[in-house]
């Protein structure tokens, strides 16, 4: 069945996370009559199907989230589908057992969960409504200033093995914060002493698997979820030693922002989230799956290049009758639709050692709206699109092109212009707000590339300037970095720029 | 972000009028100064200690924290209890930092370790507050923590640590986790649990109790089994639910089909050449399984024995099948350290490769079931000769119960582990902080000087705990103390009746704690107490930034 187990460390990867989740929740069809279709997304690569005890069926995701403790906001472990009754009155405070309460005021509810919960008690108490008139996905919001978590947005609910808190830290705590990278190994170690999630609740959603395709990661990287999740996937390496693992390595804030107008953790995460959907689309395709570790050899077929760089086009810039612009789709030009994501420094030339194209959103057959210009073949645009990118000479190429679009959910913030509700540009839709858009096409482009070299040289140049005796606090604890080992890093991370040095 | 708290000590700092030098170098620092400092932390350690004080002991009370999600805990440990808490004022912070590391260290004592230290910067309060040095304080609490120690030695009791004692340990200390008839169904079962992996010469690896966690029935049906339980059963449909009389193989071997690194999609030309790829990596993995089903035919023969596979990797769907129609049942992503368990429980070898199988790699159980609830399988694997590793199974109605039950048997494990390790323990009860303080008011008679106060403040706040376990027994603190002192006066170890509120003789009615743990908490409550006693300014500033002025240029 060629099973996938997604993995979430850190609060704003859980922001990524939670578009994500809320996106696969749009493929869904609910519709089991007659007219149902094939889905275009295998469903079962991401989810899993459940019985709780009280016999309720679950289609949760195979999932691990981490976060600290107070950053699951409104999200509770054992949900509503898990939850037992609340029975703590009775079985637990039997005779003289003198009890006192500390409660906490409930976590508020915005306008958009509150929603969902009036939606989910519309349906407990009426099951088979027809007449849905007030469908909630017709429902459109407004989130910016009520979203503080990523709780706030969350659409799904989630089997109680996924969620897993850091109980060492507090979220957003000043005096002891996770912001250090030998803090999250520490918090690795002291966990797997004291609840084992790996063991407990990994093994849960690993055990079912037929045949794991393999891991995908969203990670936090500059707080300390990097050194939580860096032992985490060593240790996933030791027992999974052939399993592919795909990790996104995520930052919160300005430092990679193309997009520089975009400064809501709600909305860069949603467009982070977008490009890693996009990018493992082909992994969970109905049509033309490409499996994960068919994806990991074509990119780094020379082994010792794991590291790449995503590109993002959202939307990718289509008219109605199926135009594209393909000069501006490379990644070397200044006019270019792709937004670099990984960093933003200038465009250079590259030697490129593999990449993987995904476009989405180019339909079988465009519709005529117009008939001054003559519409495009899809295969045409297809064939302009993967051309372009074939130009720039590549040692090996991985093109997957689909009609299905990246799908817009209801908790999506506006951030669309000029689109119409398909996500084609409509020059004549100037103003935002005005229509719900509901799906978008969109462009991934992953490589491996020398452009890496410079990412590396980068990081090299800083880390040569620091004086690691300043920093007391990477040496704290059993995991703590020495001197010596700062050292060896640092030597490790000049060898793997040579690696990607080119020539 | 965060979320406001219920449980906050009620405390900020706030910047005091005078410059200070830190200010200097950065103005937008925050500073506490001498006494104001040491007010914030007397302060905030009494605040600590009032929240964690109706914890202390059997009569304790029950919290039941309620987060903004809704979600349940329900504790009456203070190390889990600190950890739940969202502690905001910085000192402490810290000081609940150091006594949940005492729990790290010896599995107990977290509750009592904040009372004494809030009660020590409490009584040195007195003496500050009439002129004397904070250091002075401190030098009296060095010379007094080292005598108690002296004293700690002499007081303890040797005597055979029988099963009988452990079970008086072990019931100390689930006494003040859980209510008393979940304490005496979980002791015995501890006590076993230890006893049965306990080795001669060798230190104690409580590792090798797995402790598994069931939600189904009540608390009272938790038990010892003297074997295995694995959370997860045969994944396919036709294997045998029970077997009996069988061979255990446990291995650490892939089963599963796995693409090698050349398979990538240009290294062949064609379909065809792709199809025989794919076959010989199939017929490599077919080939181990044969090598399985091999030994499994030369051990059992025609007879009626089972055999059973445990894998630590993974067996897939096709390797399953195999598996099946030869009668074996087999178990996918197994736990790590149920390999090193299964080897002790079952006897045999655990394998990493398939190449060199023989019969004397094979372990043996009587019997394997699976049961299952919900989505969620279990295997028990039972009847077996003479294990060294055991299971115990916690079972509750709901997850808060079952955590609630978790926490309690892994101290009672520690205190029981403790035990047998220190040969020795202390009568319990607060029999050793009654005699520690009169002891010590003696000893202050041959110490000269004004450090003598400090010796004093340390005697003092000893009787914390014997004060704390009365009152949250409902009682009378001043009369229990003074009964108390005068039975010590009279040559009697005695101890606070939680019943009557008079006195009780901890060694006859069985309460004992463990030495490890009255001496760690003698040490540390009187360090940290110290080090906060001795911080005369405090300043809130930004910490080193990687991205500031920190980087040599």
């Amino acid at each position: 069945m060629l099973e996938i187990v997604t993995l979430q460390f850190g609060h704003f990867s859980n922001y990524v996370g939670a578009h994500f989740w809320n996106t696969q929740e749009e493929y869904f069809s609910f519709d089991t009559g007659q007219h149902a279709q094939e889905t275009a997304v295998l469903h079962d690569t991401l989810f899993r199907a459940g019985i709780t005890q009280s016999g309720i069926e679950t289609y949760t995701p195979r999932l691990m989230i981490y976060d600290l403790k107070g950053g699951f906001g409104s999200i509770k472990k054992m949900n509503r589908l898990y939850d037992e009754t609340s029975d703590y009155q009775d079985a637990d405070q039997k005779e003289d057992w003198k009890s006192e309460t500390y409660a906490q005021a409930p976590y508020p509810k915005n306008e958009y969960l509150q929603s969902l919960e009036e939606e989910e008690e519309r349906g407990l108490s009426n099951e088979h409504t027809d007449n849905m008139e007030i469908d909630s996905t017709e429902k459109y919001f407004y989130l910016d200033e009520t979203v503080n978590m990523w709780s706030d947005f969350n659409k799904i609910y989630y089997h109680p093995k996924s969620i897993n808190t850091i109980s060492n830290y507090q979220l957003g705590d000043e005096i002891i914060p996770f912001d250090v990278f030998s803090y999250g190994k520490n918090a690795y170690l002291n966990q797997q002493k004291e609840e084992d999630s790996f063991e407990e609740n990994l093994r849960f959603f690993t055990e079912e698997c037929d045949a794991i395709q393999g891991f995908q990661v969203m990670t936090n990287v500059i707080d300390g979820f990097g050194g939580f999740s860096c032992s985490f996937i060593e240790r996933l390496r030791e027992e999974y030693p052939k399993t592919p693992i795909i990790s996104f390595g995520i930052t919160d804030g300005q430092e990679w922002s193309p997009i520089g107008h975009i400064n809501l953790p709600y909305h860069s995460s949603c467009i982070l989230s977008a490009a890693i959907e996009t990018s493992t689309f082909p992994f969970r395709s109905r049509r033309n799956t490409l499996h994960m570790h068919d994806l990991v050899t074509r990119l780094n077929w020379r082994g010792n290049t794991k590291i790449g760089t995503l590109g993002f086009a959202f939307p990718l810039p289509m008219s109605v009758y199926g135009d594209v612009d393909v000069q501006k789709l490379l990644p070397d030009d200044d006019r270019s639709v792709i937004n670099d994501l990984s960093f933003s420094s200038e465009p250079c030339l590259s030697t490129i050692y593999g990449q993987s194209v995904v476009a989405r959103g180019i339909p079988d057959e465009f519709r005529a709206v117009s008939k001054v210009e003559p519409k495009k073949k899809s295969s045409n645009v297809i064939s302009d699109i993967f051309g372009r990118f074939q130009s720039l000479g590549s040692y090996n190429n991985s093109f997957f092109a689909t009609n299905v679009f990246y799908p817009i959910p209801n908790s999506f913030p506006n951030i669309f212009k000029r689109l119409n509700t398909n996500g084609y540009i409509d020059e004549s839709a100037k103003f935002i707000d005005i229509h719900p858009i509901h799906s978008v096409p969109t462009l991934s482009h992953l490589t491996i590339s020398t452009r890496v070299h410079k990412l590396l040289q980068n990081y090299k140049t800083e880390l040569q300037k620091i004086n690691f005796n300043l920093f007391p606090e990477f040496n704290d604890g059993n995991e703590g970095l020495s001197h010596d080992e700062f050292l060896e890093a640092r030597e490790s991370l000049i060898n793997l720029c040579e690696v990607y040095e080119g020539g | 972000m965060s979320k406001c708290s219920s449980l906050n000590v009620p405390l900020s700092m706030s910047v005091p009028p005078s410059a200070s030098a830190v200010q200097l170098i950065n103005p937008k620092s925050e500073v506490a100064r001498r006494g104001q400092a040491l007010q914030l932390n007397i302060t905030a350690a009494i605040g600590l200690q009032e929240v964690l004080k109706s914890n202390l002991g059997p009569k304790g009370t029950i919290k039941m924290l309620v987060d903004g999600a809704g979600s349940i805990k329900i504790t009456k440990d203070g190390k889990v209890l600190l950890s739940e808490m969202q502690i905001q004022n910085p000192t402490a912070a810290m000081i609940a930092r150091a006594a949940t590391a005492q729990d790290e260290i010896t599995g107990d004592g977290t509750t009592s370790i904040v009372l004494l230290v809030g009660e020590l910067m409490k009584q040195s309060e007195r003496y500050i507050s009439e002129g004397l040095h904070p250091r002075i304080i401190t030098e009296g609490f060095d010379l007094a923590r080292d005598e108690a120690l002296r004293f700690l030695d002499k007081f303890k009791v040797e005597r055979p640590i029988d099963r009988e004692l452990l079970v008086n340990v072990a019931r100390t200390s689930l006494r003040t986790k859980v209510h008393t008839f979940l304490a005496d169904t979980l002791t015995e079962a501890i006590v076993d649990a230890v006893l049965t992996i306990k080795r001669d010469n060798e230190s104690i690896d409580l590792h090798m109790v797995e402790i598994m966690k069931m939600q189904h029935k009540t608390g009272v049906d938790s038990r010892l089994i003297r074997g295995l339980v694995l959370d997860h059963g045969a994944r396919h449909p036709d294997m045998p639910k029970r077997v009996e009389d069988a061979f255990i193989l446990t291995l650490n071997v892939s089963l599963e089909y796995e693409k090698s690194e050349i398979n990538s999609g240009f290294f062949y030309s064609n379909a065809e050449q792709r199809e025989k790829l794919v076959e010989s990596e199939r017929k490599f993995t077919d080939e181990k399984v044969k090598k399985i089903v091999e030994l499994k035919k030369q051990v059992v023969g025609d007879s009626k024995k089972g055999f059973v596979v445990i894998n630590q990797k993974g067996i897939d769907p096709l390797s399953l099948d195999i598996l099946c129609k030869n009668g074996i049942l087999a178990l996918r992503r197994a736990k790590r350290r149920n390999m090193e368990r299964l080897q002790f429980i079952c006897g045999g070898t655990a394998q990493n490769s398939v190449d060199d199988l023989t019969p004397e790699v094979l372990g043996y159980a009587g019997l394997i079931y699976e049961h299952i609830l919900g989505e969620e399988k279990y295997t028990f694997v039972e009847e077996v000769k003479n294990p060294k590793s055991v299971t115990i199974l916690i079972k509750g109605p709901n997850a808060h119960t079952i955590a609630q039950i978790n926490d309690a048997v892994r101290d009672g494990l520690r205190a029981v582990k403790n035990a047998i390790e220190d040969n020795c323990v202390i009568p319990g009860a607060g029999a050793f902080q009654v005699a520690l303080c009169s002891h010590l008011t003696k000893f202050k008679d041959n110490v000269k000087g004004r450090v003598k106060m400090g010796v004093q403040a340390f005697a003092d706040s000893m009787l914390i705990i014997p004060k704390v376990l009365a009152q949250n027994g409902g009682f009378d603190t001043q009369d229990t103390i003074v009964n108390l002192q005068e039975e010590y006066a009279a040559g009697h170890v005695v101890g606070v009746d939680l019943n009557t509120g008079g006195t009780l003789d901890p060694a006859l009615e069985g309460i004992w704690d463990n030495y490890r743990v009255v001496r760690h908490m003698i040490h540390s409550s009187s360090v940290i107490a110290s080090n906060f006693l001795l911080v005369d300014e405090m300043m809130r500033a930004g910490r080193s930034s990687l991205k500031n002025d920190n980087i040599q240029s």
